[in-house]
């Protein structure tokens, strides 16, 4: 099978942003002290709701990060008709789902515009991750079945 | 359920895998799966080819038993 170019690129720039991701990690709170200052007043009366749910979505970020450079490692160097290609998108929808909903119950105590639509398009893109999942199911029975044809 | 005689037609034809591999054009990898039953559709063209080789009939090689496929 052809190697993906594009899959290849992909991998290499989500190896580096998983690295500065983890780099990240550990300066998480000087950076969020660093933030804290422009946040308007209505966010510091709500500071620990706010501080958990950014931790909350940091680290459910980093976790997608990771997935995806898993899942274009194996497109890269495999094909994408395979089960552990259908559960990454599957863990990746849960993920993106529960992304949607922190900053939706966030958005309830502080609501801004921008965490609706932030929100909607978590719930868009978990929904999108899902169908791409059934579908990879799907593609992976036909594969088989052309496979096992002789 | 489909069983594939594959290899009792072999016995009968005292004919290796390879053999047949090499006289068919058939990769032993296919054959094997023929011959263990996990294939789940023989073209028409590999059942001549086979059949064209062992010198046999389709129904030598394919045979109907009841039960549950897979």
């Amino acid at each position: 099978m052809k190697k993906s170019f594009i899959a290849k690129v992909m991998s290499v720039l989500l190896v580096i942003m998983l690295i500065m991701g983890i780099v990240c990690l550990f300066f998480l709170p000087n950076l969020y002290n660093y933030f804290k200052d422009s946040f308007v007043s209505k966010f510091q009366d709500q500071s620990t709701l706010y501080q958990v749910a950014f931790f909350t979505c940091y680290i459910i970020c980093l976790v997608i990060v990771f997935k995806l450079t898993k899942l274009f490692h194996i497109i890269y160097k495999d094909s994408p008709f395979r089960k552990e290609i259908e559960s990454s998108l599957k863990i990746m929808a849960i993920l993106f789902m529960s992304l949607s909903l922190i900053v939706i119950i966030k958005a309830i105590f502080i609501p801004t515009l921008l965490s609706f639509v932030v929100s909607l398009l978590c719930f868009l893109i978990a929904l999108s991750f899902y169908v791409l999942a059934s579908v990879i199911k799907v593609a992976i029975e036909y594969k088989n079945e052309v496979d096992l044809t002789i | 359920m489909i069983i594939v005689n594959l290899d009792v037609m072999m016995a009968k034809r005292k004919i290796s895998l390879n053999e047949l591999s090499k006289k068919t054009g058939i990769t032993t990898t296919n054959l094997s799966i023929l011959k263990t039953n996990k294939a789940k559709a023989i073209r028409f063209s590999t059942l001549e080819l086979i059949c064209s080789v062992l010198n046999c009939q389709p129904a030598d090689i394919l045979e109907y038993k009841e039960g549950k496929n897979g």
